[in-house]
């Protein structure tokens, strides 16, 4: 048995519709907060898009001009990931995975507990976000 | 599993951002490939293997 697809890594194309992507839902996402009448989480929510932007086209840049100082996260963030990147971030993703089910079971009980449903929703993506660092630079170490 | 790349990799005076460059992958991904951290996959490896000319049995070692 053999294979003819060799494994690629993400195109030009791919990286800029990632982006544009990741921008129109962090703009739709404020103008629907915004029109609820939360201007600022509105105004958080497109501040908050738009670093993520910054960063990952400082990565993109960065670690084109300055490939051998780059990390892990700058090449991900580039869309120019070796195959040890791309293990480091499955394995960051798969933590992060198994912690999100527990969490939302935990959340879930703690609202019969009479914890406000509100506020645990809310700091939900906070609580995953930290999850995700903590896993990508524990994995990142341990790879 | 254990491997022979710093070894060949000094034995030839380069730097593990140069063997990265030929090889294509990161000063990291040769860094983590010496210390045993990570195991490459089967085509990488077989790019390390024919940049060294060695076969992969004579540079990486099953525990």
């Amino acid at each position: 048995m053999s294979t003819d697809h060799p494994i690629t890594h993400k195109s030009t194309a791919a990286w800029y519709l990632g982006i544009a992507a990741g921008l129109t839902v962090a703009l739709g996402l404020a103008l629907a907060v915004g029109n609820a009448g939360h201007a600022d989480t509105a105004a958080g929510i497109v501040t908050g898009g738009m670093l993520v932007v910054v960063l990952a086209a400082t990565g993109r840049l960065r670690s084109s001009r300055a490939a051998d100082r780059a990390g892990t996260a700058t090449r991900l963030a580039a869309g120019r990931p070796d195959e040890r990147d791309v293990r480091v971030h499955q394995g960051s993703l798969a933590i992060l995975g198994i912690v999100s089910v527990i969490l939302s079971g935990l959340a879930s009980a703690a609202t019969f507990l009479g914890v406000d449903a509100t506020t645990i929703v809310r700091s939900m993506p906070f609580a995953l976000l930290l999850t995700a660092v903590v896993a990508f630079v524990v994995v990142n170490r341990r790879t | 599993m254990r491997n022979e790349i710093r070894r060949l990799r000094e034995e030839r005076g380069l730097s593990q951002g140069s063997l990265g460059a030929e090889l294509g992958v990161s000063r990291q991904t040769v860094n983590s490939l010496e210390t045993g951290r990570y195991d490459p996959s089967l085509p990488l490896a077989f790019t390390v293997a024919r940049f060294f000319g060695l076969s992969i049995e004579e540079i990486f070692h099953v525990d």
